[in-house]
């Protein structure tokens, strides 16, 4: 089972991949990062090429965002929910665990959705910003969630990152959609 | 001649008696003098013996029972019926597999780390957090020289509270205080710490104008896109520098600062010396 986690060059992002991918490590996943500068082969068609499915069940992105897109600084990568929802359900493809660390992308369903993740779904997690959040926000909770995730064996998911929030002791606007009560652990 | 000899004698008898009483009653006071020394010296002595006896009993003694639980009933705690005591310092670790309830000598709260489900259907003797913190006041597990600070939301079914000291500034002090987490879903505290770890001068020597001309200068400088025109907040602060990427680098520990935020970066300027800490970008698109 693969996970991958992609991210823009800027805006110490590449620290925010890092952490993230050590959260999908934990969690069982054979992990390798991207980045994305453009809407070429090596950005754009990696992303959506990964989202087909195969043996990839996990994702994270770790950049610019809104409640539809996704992007880099000047834009020249940019992703919509729909191309992503498109892509997801015609490939029949399941993600067990997504992480949009990217402003707005629980702001509503929309991102959730295109993922095909839900408050109903079973053994099924997915995490984003219910609001506009800074880098340092998003870098110390990463890095947090990294940390919880690795030293709470007995724990579900839900419950760690109730842990990683409390330890951050920053206004995190993070929200959750999925099992409460699986561990995440595949 | 003869009445010389008398008068002579008598003045020498008289110097004599005048003499031995003077000695007589200068020992006398001696002895007083010594005797209440030793007095309290051996009061002096028999009070350090007390309180060091004091002190052996209260370092030896282990909390009761009945005041142990009666935290354990304050705080609501779930699953520390079982618990063990174990001496940590001076302090006291009131214990069990999961929960753990750290205490001083004088049973004051330092900390509380409670494992309990999010959804525990158990009833809470508490109807809500303000209740809760209610509680805390009127119990005096809160010194009243702190005041409510903040809250921050935990996912949708908690909070992340702060009751801390203010200064005259109008400035909270997050460090200074007691931070608890509570879960509005079954209303249980699920951790409790008392802090004690940074005091703060009561006056930075910036002030908040002084910082909003600093901070449009580095936001326009270093992100030109950002709209200095416009400034969502100001608020002035004291943060741990682990809280940023940068700073957390440079080992300094806490900083009383500005936080100036505009509509695509946050600037954060150190409120005594004019630093500017931090250009915090949002992550939009």
């Amino acid at each position: 089972m693969y996970g991958k986690s992609f991210y823009i060059p800027t805006l110490n992002q590449s620290s925010n991949a890092s952490y993230l991918s050590g959260v999908m490590r934990k969690l069982g996943y054979s992990t390798s990062s991207t980045q994305v500068t453009s809407n070429s082969t090596g950005g754009k068609t990696a992303f959506l090429n990964f989202l087909k499915g195969y043996d990839n069940y996990a994702l994270t992105f770790s950049g610019h965002g809104s409640s539809s897109t996704l992007a880099n600084d000047g834009g020249s990568f940019r992703v919509t929910a729909s191309e992503v929802s498109s892509v997801v359900h015609n490939n029949y493809a399941v993600w067990k665990f997504v992480f949009l660390d990217a402003c707005e992308t629980i702001a509503n369903e929309t991102w959730a959705n295109a993922f095909n993740i839900s408050n109903s779904s079973s053994e099924r997690i997915f995490l984003g910003w219910y609001d506009t959040v800074e880098v340092s926000v998003s870098y110390k909770f990463v890095k947090e969630l990294n940390n919880q995730v690795g030293k709470s064996l007995g724990k579900n998911f839900y419950e760690i990152l109730w842990d990683a929030i409390r330890a951050t002791e920053q206004y995190n606007p993070i929200s959750f959609r999925g099992d409460k009560y699986w561990s995440g652990r595949v | 001649m003869k009445m010389t000899k008398i008068n002579f004698k008598m003045k020498v008898l008289i110097f004599c008696i005048f003499i031995s009483i003077s000695m007589f009653l200068t020992s006398c006071n001696k002895d007083e003098i010594i005797k209440s020394g030793n007095v309290d010296k051996i009061n002096m002595e028999k009070e350090q013996e007390n309180n060091s006896n004091e002190l052996v009993k209260k370092e030896n003694s282990e909390p009761t029972k009945e005041k142990i639980d009666k935290i354990i009933s304050d705080f609501d705690l779930l699953g520390l019926d079982n618990y063990k005591i174990d001496k940590e310092n001076s302090n006291y670790l009131i214990h069990n597999e999961e929960n753990k309830l750290l205490i001083d000598q004088d049973y004051n709260v330092i900390s509380v780390e409670q494992k309990i489900s999010i959804y525990s259907e158990s009833p809470s003797k508490y109807k809500s957090l303000d209740e809760f913190i209610k509680m805390l006041f009127d119990k005096k597990y809160i010194d009243e020289k702190y005041e409510y600070n903040r809250k921050y939301p935990i996912l949708e079914e908690g909070y992340n509270v702060y009751i801390s000291k203010k200064y005259k500034s109008g400035i909270f002090n997050p460090f200074d205080g007691i931070n608890f987490s509570y879960n509005t879903v079954n209303n249980r505290v699920v951790s409790y710490s008392k802090r004690n770890e940074y005091i703060a001068k009561d006056t930075p020597q910036l002030t908040i104008e002084e910082a909003l001309l600093i901070a449009k200068d580095a936001a326009k400088k270093y992100y030109k896109s950002t709209d200095i025109s416009k400034v969502l907040n100001k608020d002035y602060l004291v943060v741990s520098e682990s809280q940023y990427p940068i700073l957390e680098e440079k080992g300094k520990k806490y900083n009383e600062v500005y936080l100036i935020g505009f509509k695509e970066c946050s600037v954060l300027i150190d409120a005594n010396t004019k630093e500017v800490l931090f250009i915090d970008v949002k992550k939009s698109s």
